[in-house]
């Protein structure tokens, strides 16, 4: 037998076995870290999403109580901030926030969905005619899917929620019951209904 | 003295573990310098150091489209140049200039970078 042949026929089927898995691990490890980096944008671009869907339902919240507490003066022949107290006050605010959430999702390109849970609307007690205030606090979630599975138990999901909560306070001024919405917290004005 | 059907197995043997070998050499060396001469260019393809990075950040999609359309304006000359335009869409509540208004403003925020390998 030729062990001469035998010998140098392994060690160069053993050279080229390690070479091909050199190369093969290579690619897998680049492939792998073009995989995570992927993921590390969708997430730091799904907070960014997150923030700024806060910011308009901050805004749109104070926007419904002043429509709202307008639209219930005009109908009672009323001037009274206090309205914001009713349950259909809660209603308004949740159909605004719905309306912005399913505006700004639609024209996000990719999967990624936001969503209200555990709204909570307390008016706060005390209420007068001229001012009132109120306290919405929720959960909001934003979801993004990274990679699509056969179901959703292989699929594969960015989330970030968090808690929020909005002070708002009501005004109502002057002979022409002019209703501004003032966000408390930072003492801006959402909404002036003067206009 | 030596059947002559096992001399000629022996040889036949002989022979082509031989051949084999050189096969396996010759594969061995060309899969090898492949390996190498991708590893190297994959290297300089991705080290950082020859390469400088600019952006140009702009709020419409339009005016990005002018950049990518004529370099002319950039007070660079790259002699070798990978663009990258991202947009993403901001969003405010509309001003409050009549009743019941919900509406929804979106801004387009568009990052435009280019790679430029140095000279």
């Amino acid at each position: 037998m030729n062990w001469r042949g035998a010998i140098y026929s392994t060690m160069t089927a053993a050279i080229v076995m390690v070479t091909i898995a050199l190369v093969m691990h290579s690619n897998i490890s680049a492939i792998n870290q073009e995989y995570y980096a992927s993921c590390t944008n969708n997430i730091s671009d799904l907070k960014r999403i997150w923030q700024n869907t806060r910011l308009v339902l901050d805004k749109i919240s104070g926007e419904a109580l002043a429509d709202y507490v307008k639209d219930q003066n005009i109908v009672n022949s009323s001037c009274d901030a206090s309205l914001i107290s009713q349950p259909s006050a809660q209603s308004k605010v949740e159909e605004y926030m719905t309306s912005a959430l399913n505006r700004m999702m639609g024209k996000i390109k990719g999967e990624v969905g936001c969503r209200i849970q555990n709204l909570n609307y307390n008016p706060a007690a005390g209420g007068t005619p001229q001012a009132a205030s109120v306290s919405i606090s929720f959960t909001l979630i934003c979801e993004q899917v990274v990679k699509k599975g056969s179901s959703n138990e292989n699929a594969f999901y960015v989330s970030y929620s968090k808690n929020v909560n909005f002070d708002k306070r009501v005004e109502t001024k002057g002979s022409d019951c002019i209703v501004v919405a003032y966000d408390s917290q930072s003492n801006t004005i959402d909404a002036n209904t003067w206009y | 003295m030596r059947l002559p059907t096992l001399g000629k197995f022996e040889f036949r043997m002989k022979k082509r573990g031989f051949i084999f070998t050189l096969d396996s050499i010759a594969a061995a060396c060309i899969i090898t310098l492949l390996a190498v001469t991708w590893s190297i260019s994959v290297k300089s393809k991705d080290s950082m150091p020859y390469f400088t990075y600019l952006d140009k950040i702009a709020m419409d999609e339009s005016l990005v489209n002018t950049y990518t359309a004529n370099f002319g304006y950039d007070d660079f000359t790259p002699n070798d140049q990978n663009a990258n335009i991202s947009c993403k869409n901001y969003f405010i509540v509309k001003e409050n200039n009549r009743h019941n208004d919900k509406d929804i403003n979106t801004y387009v925020k568009c990052v435009y970078d280019i790679l430029v390998r140095l000279p």
